[in-house]
């Protein structure tokens, strides 16, 4: 059956070449334009089952949260330059509203300045009372010490979650602007009104930018009308945004860097470094193999038929690809490098075949004949079993790999199939042009006498083409046999050396780590990987979120409660922010209204000469609690607290008196010239009260904060567009590429509620899915491999002789890539399964040259069919070696991988099976 | 043969004494080792954070009444040179001193729960324990840890233990030094301790290294014995707070 199939495959190729082209040229130009659809996805959800719940949700919750999708600016620089720039920044993005809602990057201070105080936790405002009592200059600072003390010296909860270490930070970053103002006013530095209110706005409404603690990082978020399944519009809007910012930049001296984060800006950049990637490597593999087999056949026409088969087999899968899948994934990316490396090998072997039969006289159609049913066995077998590998790959639940095993496994079918059609009519086609213009021109030499002046040039022109009809070689690898028969003199020795290098292996190979870091395989300098990275550290939050929606405000209350008490959440947000409960605003009535009490009876005191001792006494009481607050911050690592702290305190390590301490520095200045000092305080009290005052009254509103009162600009970042449903979003306290931290963190995310989604999780679930699936799909492409090789063989043994080589040559691949350094990641994984379904072929190639002519003939098994199998790995050799090339460290990684593989299957082919069948064949003194 | 003979049967008569070991029996030789009348120790503690940044700190550690009343004082680096831990009645009372602002702080009195100088330690894992008093207690078995034999224990905190669901101790069974507890919030693990570097010191085995593992933060802390004496006379006066600010 299978060679008859072959028989007719050469038969009407050569027969009907012309037709053969055509049909085949019609059906590459449909596949061509069909893939013109195909696009490249490169968001880690995409290698997601979409079906899983938690990918589900997220597309849910992108669709209908406006704030579940956003691109982050970020720039950093001086303070000053950075408002300035965000200013000028914010609205030009604005204007971009074909793409996106709006742009936050203010805190909304008139929400704040109608309602801050009602918004403070109960417990915190109990203690924040007192510091409304008398708003004279030496009061106030006694009523912050109190409310400082208070909060976080004698609170039991201190500084121990992520929210009081913001508020802390928050709060020292109020006292220092209040210090610098008394600075101001004391040196007369600026004494304006407008400065008496700034110190104000931030001692009782925080930062108005969203900026880092240090002051030296600030944000801009646009919130996109579309999410990053929209690739075009995703990558039209980045482009957009980078022109902007760039420009804008260029203006100011202090901004020393701008960027995007999250992962709208992080897919964009992928996709492009993914489609470079997928260009550059195949056109590398695919010129390092042509060249290849020009210098091995010393002929440049039919590497060059065997190229044209290789291209349209690859245009026929994506044509496939594009009809069955619709687009790529960072996996599937490079199904064209590996074709290249997997398919020339089919034309390889039939035009070796070819060329040998036709070296020996036969005419093309006996010569293809011949090849196909000598090699075309092997090769049938082997794009099955390749193919079939790949397709086991299908059982696994990450798309990634379902996708990968889908589209290359078809793909090495549609190869093959070129090689058995295109391939032997672009042969037949040729040599019979040829044959025609020898025929034409030995006919019209016999017309022409000797003596005409054409007749020599025609000669000559007939000698030329006929010797290079007659020159048809093939490469030549005696060496191969001449290894084979020393083998099989002595197949204990080359048995325990292969044996000694697989303890080796397996001994260094167990040690090799996992790399679980998804962004170390991203290609270098991705600017949206660095402003991450800068993210982090300045905010101490990741920007890669997990949210939750919830039916009522309420169970996002609950929610987010809940979250703010886990340690890895670095920020807890939810609408319940603003909108405290029935419960909470009656508990905070009555301290409201004490407020209001005091603020509207108590008038504040004008400091007096007397008083400056008691001034200066809660200056250095204030100092005190910022030095205690640094220590527990230092000793418990919160570094942004303890950096904040020193801007006031100045640095501990530095010697006392060369160490900047603004109170120090102010009551120096104090005591230098008491009667200024009244003098210059009483004139900024003059400023600051009036304001303090009129904000504090306006903070301290007692009526009930409902939906209805939020502005749209905060509402909309909480509540789904239809306005059914309230979103509760946690920000990772670090990185999540650590796997520890992203295992408890998932956990910990679970416990809160079995919906959250977000990239983290997902990101966890992936993991977990890979490295089952990997293991999966390797056990399963070893039995596919196994059964198919036992139908083909019809013999157990020889399919378990054949596959040993495979699984030592893998053995020996993982025990040399911890040995060069190579650890496993979410790509290379995928490495094991795929080189058992590649270089299979070697075995199998030289098993069925056994099986027709036995033992007695190895060395001629392995001059020939050896030399196949080494030509063929030597492709698919280079074209994953240019798979290393790669910009995406990640796929980089698969290439040396499977390369390594390649070479170490190969050399346990070459050395291990003549062993084997060496011994075996002594032993049972039979044919397998 | 001889010497084969008697160790055969050294470790059937140990083997059946393991077992026939009362819980109670268990802990109370677990409480002599723990007990020492007073103590003062040389310890460096490092704390590395989930960033992997580490710090390390010297503390010098004074115990008094069988670890009921216990000062620490820390020797360096030189930002927290100085700072006095003070806990008074078996953690019911502590107080913080720290010569920067030279003033003494009395923390709340549900501190217990706090973390000890930002520590993955809270206070309450370094107060000394009354196994009968404090958990109830149900042995759930043996496990080998190392390859030396472990007893394991439940126990559940009572109003006087500590503040978690539940703790499980793995005790050594050859020496009744506790190698590892893992302790519970909820039904999560939230942190997990492992003594190691066993020493003999008078009739006391002490595990020289304490390393306490935050599962949910990722930070860990260890706690380095480098030198210690026991059974040192010391004076009623320094466990005051008079003394945190004299010294």
């Amino acid at each position: 059956m299978k060679s008859k199939l072959l028989a007719w495959f050469a038969h009407v190729s050569v027969k009907y070449n012309k037709a053969v082209l055509i049909i085949g040229l019609g059906f590459t130009i449909a596949c061509g334009v069909i893939s013109e659809q195909l696009v490249i996805k490169a968001n880690m959800k995409d290698l997601m089952p979409q079906s899983h719940p938690t990918v589900k949700g997220y597309n849910e919750m992108t669709e209908n949260f406006e704030a579940a999708s956003n691109v982050i600016i970020t720039a950093l620089g001086k303070t000053e330059d950075l408002k300035k720039f965000a200013d000028e920044v914010a609205p030009k993005i604005e204007k971009l509203d074909q793409y996106v809602y709006r742009v936050s990057y203010k805190v909304n201070r008139d929400f704040l300045r109608k309602h801050a105080l009602m918004l403070i936790k109960t417990k915190n405002l109990k203690t924040a009372v007192s510091s409304y009592e008398h708003l004279g200059l030496k009061e106030y600072i006694n009523g912050i010490n109190d409310n400082f003390e208070e909060t976080y010296i004698v609170d039991d909860e201190g500084i121990s979650s992520s929210e009081r270490e913001n508020n802390a930070i928050t709060s020292l970053d109020g006292i220092k602007v209040w210090l610098k103002t008394m600075h101001d006013f004391l040196t007369a530095r600026d004494t304006t009104e407008e400065n008496a209110r700034i110190a104000v706005d931030n001692m009782l409404l925080g930062e108005e930018y969203l900026m880092s603690p240090k002051k030296d990082m600030v944000l801009i978020t646009a919130f996109p009308k579309f999410t990053t399944d929209d690739i075009d519009r995703s990558t039209l809007l980045i482009n957009e945004i980078n022109e902007i910012i760039y420009a804008t930049a260029d203006k100011y001296d202090g901004i020393e860097k701008v960027g995007i984060a999250g992962s709208m800006a992080l897919i964009v950049e992928e996709n492009k470094a993914l489609s470079e990637d997928s260009n550059f490597t195949s056109l590398l593999a695919f010129i390092l193999i042509i060249v290849t087999f020009i210098i091995s056949f010393r002929m440049w026409s039919s590497p060059l038929l065997a190229g044209i088969s290789l291209i349209v087999g690859i245009i026929w899968t994506t044509g496939f690809a594009t009809l069955l899948v619709g687009h790529l994934n960072i996996m599937t990316s490079i199904f064209g490098v590996i074709l290249i490396g997997l398919g020339i090998d089919f034309n390889i072997h039939v035009i070796s075949g070819y060329l040998e039969n036709r070296s020996a006289g036969m005419n093309n159609t006996d010569a293809l004949k011949t090849t196909f049913a000598k090699a075309g066995g092997g090769i049938l077998v082997g794009a099955f079993t390749t193919s079939l590998a790949f397709f086991s790959l299908m059982v696994t639940q990450n798309a990634g790999m379902k996708e990968f095993g889908l589209i290359s496994g078809a793909g090495v079918l549609f190869t093959m199939l070129a090689s058995f059609t295109v391939l032997p009519a672009m042969l037949a086609f040729q040599d019979i042009s040829r044959r025609r213009k020898i025929l034409k021109l030995k006919k019209k030499l016999a017309t022409l006498p000797y003596q005409n002046p054409e007749f020599e040039k025609l000669k000559v022109r007939l000698e030329k083409k006929t010797r290079k009809q007659e020159k048809l070689k093939t490469p030549s690898f005696q060496l191969l046999g001449v290894l084979s028969e020393k083998i099989k003199k002595q197949p204990v020795l080359y048995l325990s050396l292969a044996l000694a290098l697989t303890v080796l292996t397996i001994l260094r190979g167990k040690e090799i780590e996992f790399n679980y870091d998804f962004m170390s395989l991203e290609p270098p300098g991705l600017t949206s990987v660095a402003m991450q990275d800068s993210l982090i550290e300045k905010f101490n939050t990741s920007p890669d979120i997990v949210f939750v929606s919830a039916n009522t405000m309420e169970q996002s209350r609950v929610i987010a409660e809940e979250a703010k008490d886990v340690p890895r959440i670095g920020l807890t947000s939810s609408i319940s922010d603003f909108v405290p409960s029935e419960k909470q605003h009656k508990e905070r009535v009555p301290y409201l209204s004490q407020i209001r009490k005091y603020l509207d009876e108590n008038k504040a005191d004008t400091l007096t000469e007397n008083e400056v001792d008691e001034l200066i006494e809660q200056l250095y009481r204030l100092e005190d609690n910022v030095i205690e607050l640094a220590q527990m911050a230092f000793t418990g690592g919160q570094d942004r607290l303890d950096e904040k702290a020193e801007e006031i305190i100045g640095d501990p390590d530095v010697p006392a008196n060369e160490r900047m301490r603004m109170v120090e520095e102010l009551t120096q200045l104090i005591q230098d010239d008491p009667q200024r000092a009244v003098k210059a305080f009483n004139l900024f009290q003059r400023h600051y009260e009036p304001h303090l005052r009129a904000t504090a009254i306006s903070m301290s509103a007692t009526g009930r904060i409902t939906l209805d009162s939020i502005p749209e600009d905060i509402l909309s970042q909480y509540i789904s567009k239809d306005g059914s449903q309230f979103l509760v979003t946690m920000f990772p306290k670090e990185q999540i590429w650590n796997l520890n931290f992203l295992e408890s963190f998932s956990a910990q995310m679970q416990q809160i509620d079995q919906q959250i989604t977000g990239t983290p999780i997902i990101y966890y679930i992936l993991i977990m899915l890979i490295g089952k699936d990997g293991s999966i799909a390797a056990i399963l492409t070893l039995i596919v491999v196994l059964l198919l090789l036992t139908l083909d063989f019809k013999s157990l043994k020889a399919s378990m002789l054949t596959m040993i080589p495979l699984i030592l040559g893998t053995i020996w691949m993982v025990g040399i890539m911890k040995m060069v350094g190579i650890k496993l990641n979410l790509l290379n994984v995928m490495g094991l399964p795929l080189i058992i379904g590649i270089a299979i072929d070697y075995g199998v190639h030289i098993m069925h040259r056994f099986k027709i002519e036995g033992i007695g003939r190895l060395k001629s098994i392995f001059n020939s069919t050896g030399k196949a199998v080494v030509l063929t790995s030597i492709t698919t050799f280079l074209a994953f070696g240019a798979l290393g090339f790669s910009s995406h460290r990640g796929l980089a990684s698969l290439g040396m991988t499977l390369a390594i593989g390649i070479v170490t299957i190969l050399l346990a082919t070459l050395v291990v099976l003549p062993a084997l069948l060496s011994i075996t064949n002594k032993k049972s003194n039979n044919q397998i | 043969m001889k010497t084969l003979k008697a160790i055969l049967l050294m470790t059937l008569i140990y083997s059946s004494q393991a077992q026939n070991l009362s819980l109670n029996e268990i802990m109370d030789r677990v409480e002599k080792n723990e007990k020492i009348p007073s103590s003062i120790t040389q310890v460096d503690q490092t704390i590395v954070t989930s960033k992997g940044k580490s710090r390390v700190l010297s503390i010098e550690g004074y115990s008094k009444n069988s670890g009921d009343d216990q000062l620490s004082l820390y020797t360096g680096p030189a930002r927290v040179k100085g700072d006095k831990i003070l806990m008074l009645n078996g953690g019911d009372d502590i107080w913080f001193y720290t010569p920067r602002t030279d003033r003494v702080r009395h923390l709340a009195s549900n501190a217990r729960k706090q973390k000890v100088q930002g520590s993955d330690f809270s206070y309450q894992d370094l107060e000394q324990r009354d196994y009968q008093e404090d958990f109830e207690m149900d042995l759930l078995g043996s496990e080998e840890i190392s390859g030396v034999n472990h007893y394991t224990v439940l126990a559940i905190p009572t109003a006087s233990g500590p503040d978690y669901a539940k703790l499980i101790f793995w005790v050594n069974q050859e020496n009744f030094v506790v190698s590892k507890v893992e302790y519970y919030e909820d039904a999560l693990l939230s942190k997990t301790l492992y003594a190691s570097n066993v020493k003999k010191i008078d009739d006391y085995w002490i595990a020289m290294k304490l390393e306490m593992r935050n599962n949910e933060s990722g930070s860990k802390t260890l706690l380095e014995t480098r030198e210690i004496e026991v059974n040192v006379d010391l004076d009623d006066s320094r466990f005051s707070t008079n003394f945190l600010k004299r010294n």
